[in-house]
């Protein structure tokens, strides 16, 4: 694991950057690439993207970056990027509709050279009780977006706790429980300090994507036990993808990877055809239903990004293969698996023996 | 008048999508099932599988079973056939089976043994349920008015998936006795009590062995070549060349590697490969160069629809829209 506490003057600087907004985004990324370097060189539709000198603090980069309109030279806002090794963290104070949809619009057009971070419900509620257990403080939740995607009922709920008055908060525990009970999962989770029980303030959201919301507390605090947390997770998850494919192995035989949902999703002939249309909703994809309902589904996927070919196969009834063919890129199963989280049904991954 | 060219036109499309459908799922299905017989006998059993498709030589020739087992110190064979799927046309089953069963009775030699001979050995044919009442009540039928002949005993087994609706479900392939014997009392034993294959075990060896000895429908090995093999040699544009020689390298490097204990592999055959592209060629996924031989342009448009099986079905059989539209087109004609 790469480390990297902020060096003392880079901490103080965005201690009081921070302190300087109101409410801040933080987009947690990967990319193998100088992110200064490579933003101007892609186009990015309709705006125009320039940055300052970029200011560095021992192996950190600290750099400014303008937005404008292409047509209409107007300054649409300023972002700013913090770049250690792989470890890319995007952030800005401006409004959440600037950081919505022009800045994470322009990060996504570098993929798949920056990819966002993901990390699991699991991964996000270990991260909140390492944060209590560090800092020594309660966490309670006011805002939790909870969703079922796959099913006769996929939905989204949002609960507003703080809409409720006169009603005490509740442990953030308690909304992971309670998702577990009806079978949910946290796609967001916002928390804050107790202050009763508490002496440091905190208030900060997470998302699945990555996507950190902050509006209290000190940042090298959230940077250290939050967002370096988020890309460790991601850049392990990414080292199990890689070197799947079959003609990488010595024996060309191909080495799958399980999904495992701990639950027996497949025992039902009709979960097990629902199932084989999810690739439907698919972007940028091919697929084949080579064989569907009895007794297993088994799918041909073709990644239309970077023509990366792997097959699907539900195994038993609580567990999917990912089965790489010849060519089979980490980042074809690295989204796949993405999507699998965001629009089917959360497992943990692990390599197939 | 417009409603029947329309519904005949219609009829005839469904018709052509599940004769596909159905081949494409059999073809699937035997190979999985053909996986599992390797593992049908554990090492302590008095009865092992010995190899697929191995070249055993009968008086004036020489045949390839799918798969031989021999039991009892070997000194009993059987020679098993997995019949696919069988033809509507009675006399070319009988034509086929005749053919099949007098050259398997006739094998002289080719057994797993120092001699390569064995004392004696039956036929084992094995067929999807479905089928094997079929056949063996065509089967008898020929033996007893002499349009089969044979001194070798026959055993007929059929196998399916274990049943969709049992609970808890499981993957699994269930063996089991249709009628005859296969001469040895150990297996007839065990296909009475009904083999089981547990479906898990075989998922990676289907990675390697996606086709069998029979041939493969053109959409089944069509949707392996355009997944599997097709997406290794794209490059960015929109087209590309592949030649036959190239498929055929990779087809032996990743899908030929069931081999049996003397190291025989299964075939994979230049023709079918040949006929695949054509039939890419026909349908307007690809274009057969004009000069030079066994070899095609891809067309790897991303226009290409989602579901890439239902696209080649609905070029290869026509669509129900496209029958309306060409119904229309044939009651301005008339």
């Amino acid at each position: 694991m790469i480390s990297m506490a902020l060096t003392p003057d880079l901490g103080i600087t965005l201690n009081q950057y921070f302190k300087m907004h109101r409410k801040i985004k933080i987009q947690c990324l990967l990319t193998n690439e100088k992110f200064h370097e490579i933003i101007e060189t892609y186009d990015h539709d309709d705006y125009t993207v320039t940055h300052d000198e970029p200011i560095l603090f021992n192996t950190q980069t600290l750099t400014s970056y303008t937005v404008t309109h292409r047509k209409e030279t107007e300054v649409l806002g300023r972002f700013q990027s913090l770049q250690s090794n792989d470890a890319l963290y995007v952030f800005s104070g401006e409004s959440a509709d600037f950081f919505n949809s022009i800045v994470l619009r322009v990060l996504r057009n570098l993929y798949p050279t920056v990819l966002f971070a993901f990390i699991h419900s699991d991964g996000i509620y270990n991260i909140l009780k390492q944060f209590e257990k560090k800092q020594n403080v309660t966490l309670n939740y006011d805002r939790v977006v909870r969703k079922v995607i796959f099913g006769k009922q996929p939905r989204t709920q949002v609960d507003w706790e703080r809409t409720k008055e006169g009603r005490e908060y509740f442990s953030f525990h308690q909304a992971f429980r309670k998702s577990e009970d009806e079978n949910m999962w946290v796609d967001s989770i916002r928390v804050f300090s107790d202050t009763i029980q508490s002496k440091e303030k905190f208030h900060f959201g997470i998302s699945r994507g990555g996507l950190i919301s902050f509006s209290e507390g000190r940042f090298d605090v959230i940077f250290s036990d939050v967002l370096e947390d988020i890309v460790t997770h991601s850049r392990n998850r990414r080292k199990q993808f890689k070197h799947r494919s079959r003609s990488e192995q010595p024996d060309k035989r191909p080495k799958p990877l399980i999904v495992k949902f701990g639950k027996n999703i497949f025992e039902k002939t009709e979960t097990r055809q629902e199932f084989s249309k999810i690739l439907d909703k698919y972007p940028r994809c091919s697929y084949s239903i080579v064989h569907s309902g009895n007794p297993h589904v088994y799918l041909s996927v073709l990644d239309r990004n970077d023509n990366s070919s792997f097959a699907v196969r539900t195994y038993g009834n609580n567990s999917l293969l990912l089965i790489p063919q010849i060519k089979t890129t980490s980042l074809s199963l690295m989204r796949f698996s993405e999507f699998l989280v965001t629009s089917f049904y959360e497992g943990v991954i692990e390599d197939f023996e | 008048m417009k409603i029947l060219s329309k519904e005949k036109h219609s009829a005839q499309i469904q018709e052509c999508r599940e004769k596909n459908i159905v081949r494409f799922d059999a073809y699937y299905n035997t190979v999985i099932m053909s996986v599992g017989l390797k593992h049908i006998f554990t090492d302590d059993e008095p009865c092992t599988f010995k190899t697929s498709e191995p070249s055993m030589q009968t008086s004036n020739n020489h045949v390839t079973p799918d798969v031989i087992f021999q039991c009892d110190n070997d000194s009993r064979g059987i020679v098993c056939e997995i019949k696919t799927s069988l033809p509507d046309n009675e006399q070319y089953l009988l034509q086929d089976m005749k053919d099949q069963i007098e050259k398997y009775s006739d094998i002289q030699s080719g057994w797993k043994t120092e001699s390569k001979t064995i004392n004696q050995y039956a036929i084992l044919l094995l067929l999807y349920r479905n089928d094997s009442k079929t056949m063996d009540k065509h089967l008898q039928e020929w033996r007893r008015s002499g349009a089969i002949v044979t001194n070798k005993k026959i055993c007929i087994a059929e196998w399916q998936h274990n049943h969709p609706y049992k609970v808890p479900r499981r993957d699994e392939i269930l063996i089991s006795h249709r009628s005859g014997t296969t001469d040895c009392e150990y297996f007839d034993q065990k296909l009475h009590n009904d083999i089981k294959l547990d479906e898990l075990q075989l998922t990676t060896d289907y990675e390697t062995q996606k086709f069998v000895k029979s041939d493969p429908p053109d959409l089944y090995i069509m949707t392996i070549l355009y997944h599997d093999l097709f997406s290794t040699l794209a490059t960015d544009r929109d087209e590309f060349t592949v030649t036959i020689d190239e498929l055929m390298k990779k087809l032996a490097e990743y899908y030929a590697s069931w081999s049996g204990l003397e190291g025989e592999q299964t075939q994979i055959r230049r023709r079918w490969v040949t006929r695949a592209m054509n039939k890419f060629s026909e349908i307007g996924m690809a274009q057969k160069h004009a000069e030079q031989q066994d070899t095609y342009k891809i067309q790897w448009s991303k226009r290409i629809p989602k579901n890439i099986k239902e696209y080649l079905l609905d070029k290869m059989c026509g669509k129900e829209r496209r029958a309306i539209k060409d119904d229309k087109q044939a009651t301005l004609d008339g």
